[in-house]
């Protein structure tokens, strides 16, 4: 299968910080605040704002639980999220498939020395 | 290994990092293993219902205590998750049980019983077998994969118990004793050792907006 170089990326899923969300949740069956921002590296605002961007998109569900007097943050995949990840993973191999048998790895390398 | 099970096995390793698990269960076991130690000594009958109730109430509350703990202790640290395959399915969990109890009454009062294996009774190779490996191999093999050496001493009490009762044939309270204290002693010795280190390293983290009142 050729890629179609004319189509574009999921561009909710695309954004780095997005992309490490989605990529730490399509493993998982849910994760919260504290958890995510320990596994992306995001900082809590950062994290907090995407969270919201990506449950906009309908690709996550966050709830807002209370454990004792602690709040707590569980975001979940939802199906939609679970699909759209998949095309965009189907997307990228594709595009990479076929630009590695055009212009292998190696070869876009600067040679060291 | 591919970065998928990498990725899993850290938010596995999140389950036991803390030492959490190791302190209640440790604690737990080696608690049962006392009262039964010392019902053999006093050779009291009613001391031993206290040790059986005691398993009752300690596997009803266990996971609500651990939960709990979780909540209060790791949840405000390293966060909460949960990952597929987490919990075994029910039926899984019942047939274990079935099979547990039937194994049990067979042995008890079966034919098994009058069968040997190298000279030793069945139930007595059967009990090795089915207990003391899986649980030091299980310990041994996550110790590794998580990079936590310390469910190895876990798994190297566990293994040097069943190697003394086998060899060392000692009276029943002693094996009893070597049985769930040594194991139960060691966990909670470990987990209090990954508590405190887990601690010191893992500071509170806050949610964004949240206050500690």
């Amino acid at each position: 299968m050729s890629a179609d170089f004319s189509a574009d990326p999921n561009r909710v899923i695309h954004e780095p910080a997005r992309l490490k969300i989605m990529s730490v949740l399509s493993i998982l069956e849910c994760a919260d605040f504290v958890y995510l921002m320990n596994e992306t590296g995001l900082t809590r605002g950062n994290l907090s704002v995407q969270l919201r961007r990506l449950e906009e998109a309908g690709y996550l569900v966050v709830s807002k639980e209370f454990r004792g007097r602690m709040p707590r943050t569980v975001a979940s995949m939802t199906d939609a999220g679970r699909k759209a990840f998949k095309e965009y993973r189907a997307y990228l191999k594709t595009l990479l498939r076929t630009t590695a048998k055009t212009t292998p790895i190696q070869d876009a390398l600067p040679e060291s020395g | 290994m591919n970065e998928v099970k990498q990725a899993r096995n850290r938010a596995r390793r999140y389950w036991q990092i803390d030492g959490i698990n190791e302190l209640v269960v440790g604690a737990a076991v080696a608690w049962i293993g006392t009262v039964f130690v010392l019902a053999g000594y006093l050779d009291s009958s009613s001391l031993r219902y206290v040790g059986i109730a005691n398993m009752f109430v300690l596997g009803i509350l266990m996971p609500r205590i651990l939960r709990l703990m979780k909540d209060r202790i790791t949840s405000p640290r390293t966060g909460h998750v949960s990952y597929p395959g987490q919990k075994a399915p029910l039926g899984h969990r019942v047939l274990m049980t079935c099979l547990g109890i039937g194994m049990m009454f067979e042995l008890q009062y079966g034919d098994l019983r009058n069968l040997t294996v190298l000279g030793e009774p069945i139930e007595h190779v059967l009990f090795y077998a089915l207990f003391f490996t899986p649980i030091a191999v299980a310990c041994a093999v996550r110790g590794i994969q998580w990079q936590m050496p310390r469910l190895l001493f876990i798994a190297a009490s566990v293994l040097i118990a069943g190697l003394i009762s086998w060899f060392g044939q000692p009276s029943d309270a002693i094996t009893l004793a070597l049985w769930l204290l040594l194991p139960g002693a060691t966990a909670a010795m470990t987990g209090t050792w990954g508590l405190i280190c887990y601690l010191k390293e893992n500071p509170l983290q806050l949610e964004e907006g949240d206050h500690v009142s």
